[in-house]
């Protein structure tokens, strides 16, 4: 029987440091510290508008595979210009479709045992914007700072026709289909 | 001899499952306070809590996008019906602003070519002509009408989005347009005492005051266009 107790014990033993290191890491995004820009070209200048992700989530499995989530409030996106964005607003129907959302995965990332340090990986994921989801897929550079922080940072483009966004006039001039999305997204390691 | 081993065997086992512990203090200095507590107690709750991550592609295949690290979308905001039949409302008369804001600033240079023609030929040696001037009264009223409809559209289309007052393109657009308005209520007094003064040595003072403030007034509409493409 104290034999049997001790074969138990020893394996829990041998067993628990296996747990362990076979944990996800799971991340929040810092919202303060990141941002989410997009570009939009007119043939008479060139529009940059900001926000801070409203929600952000990164998951980093033992194999390698990195989920990430990340949320922003399309009102919250600021051109430096209120009437630019309230227009802007308006295209996108903001009241209707108050969010636009990115989910996606990579694949590769290991934990490095120096800081910083940078890898390069490439994303593959869904952005949902105003009710219409497509697959997008961009190089992402994600640099640990530190064993508790994440940085990430990419760019890729969208089309605003593909997203049955009506595009917005200038002197009966419309801006170009291309908008350029470039996400900064810094991660703090949750329980950290 | 032989009680002695499960000990020995034991001792190895809890020293294996502090090493990677302390290794990982050793990357997380911050975390020292947190680490006096006994480690394998901690590691198990961990590992019970930590939801268990979706079923990993096998190799060759593309990960799976099935998982969900966020609230609920709906629960994270909610679509507002009422403002967005604002948002189109204002859609539709700021559409409207613009492509008749565009005629209207066309009439309006039309109407100053016109004034300009009709001033030379009155008072610059042209014969005194006074064929041109009911097209240039024609033009005034139609552009006054086109002014005043798009201004009220400007005005009056809803505001359902708060926005906090800055100095960007639009409040220029705003500042130039209230000039151009005290312009053309200017222009209508001048344009009917220069005409009411016909025959008179007054008459051409005010037609060329009528003609400087016509110009201003045309400079400020462009100004108030233009001044939206930036």
């Amino acid at each position: 029987m104290n034999a049997r107790r001790f074969a138990l014990l020893a394996l829990l033993c041998v067993a628990l440091p296996c747990v362990a290191a076979a944990q996800a890491k799971s991340y929040s995004v810092n919202k303060e510290g990141s941002t989410l820009s997009y570009k939009l070209k007119h043939k008479l200048h060139e529009v940059v508008g900001t926000a801070h992700p409203s929600e952000g989530k990164a998951r980093l499995l033992p194999d390698g595979t990195l989920q990430v989530a990340v949320r922003a409030n399309v009102k919250d996106f600021d051109s430096g210009n209120s009437n630019r964005d309230a227009h802007m607003q308006e295209v996108t129907e903001a009241a209707k479709f108050p969010l636009v959302d990115f989910k996606g995965v990579a694949t590769g990332v290991k934990v490095p045992t120096t800081f910083p340090s940078t890898q390069q990986v490439t994303l593959k994921g869904q952005l949902s914007f105003h009710n219409v989801k497509q697959s997008v897929e961009f190089p992402l550079t994600v640099v640990f700072t530190s064993a508790k922080e994440v940085h990430t940072e990419g760019s890729f483009d969208i089309s605003l026709e593909g997203y049955q966004i009506e595009r917005p006039s200038l002197l009966m001039v419309k801006v170009d289909d291309k908008v350029v999305v470039e996400p900064k997204l810094t991660f703090v390691l949750e329980g950290a | 001899m032989s009680s002695r081993l499960p000990v020995a065997f034991l001792s190895l086992c809890l020293l294996s499952t502090a090493v990677p512990a302390r290794a990982q203090q050793a990357t997380n200095p911050d975390s020292g306070a947190a680490m006096d507590a006994p480690v394998a107690p901690r590691l198990l709750e961990a590992a019970a809590n930590e939801p268990v991550p979706p079923a990993q592609a096998p190799a060759g295949q593309e990960p799976s996008l099935d998982f969900d690290l966020l609230q609920p979308a709906e629960e994270a905001a909610q679509a507002d019906p009422e403002l967005d039949r604002r948002i189109k409302r204002r859609r539709t008369m700021l559409k409207l602003h613009q492509g008749l804001g565009l005629a209207m600033a066309g009439g309006l240079a039309t109407t100053t070519v016109l004034g300009q023609l009709q001033f030379s030929r009155s008072f610059r040696g042209g014969g005194d002509n006074r064929a041109l001037l009911a097209w240039h009264k024609g033009f005034v009223i139609g552009t006054s009408a086109l002014f005043a409809t798009v201004g009220a559209l400007g005005l009056l289309a809803p505001e359902p989005i708060e926005k906090k007052f800055q100095w960007d393109t639009v409040t220029f657009h705003k500042l130039f347009m209230g000039l151009a308005t005290a312009g053309m209520l200017t222009q209508a007094v001048l344009g009917i005492l220069a005409v009411h003064d016909y025959g008179k040595l007054s008459e051409v003072n005010l037609a060329t005051a009528h003609q400087v403030v016509g110009y201003m007034t045309l400079g400020a509409v462009v100004a108030g266009v233009v001044s939206l493409t930036f």
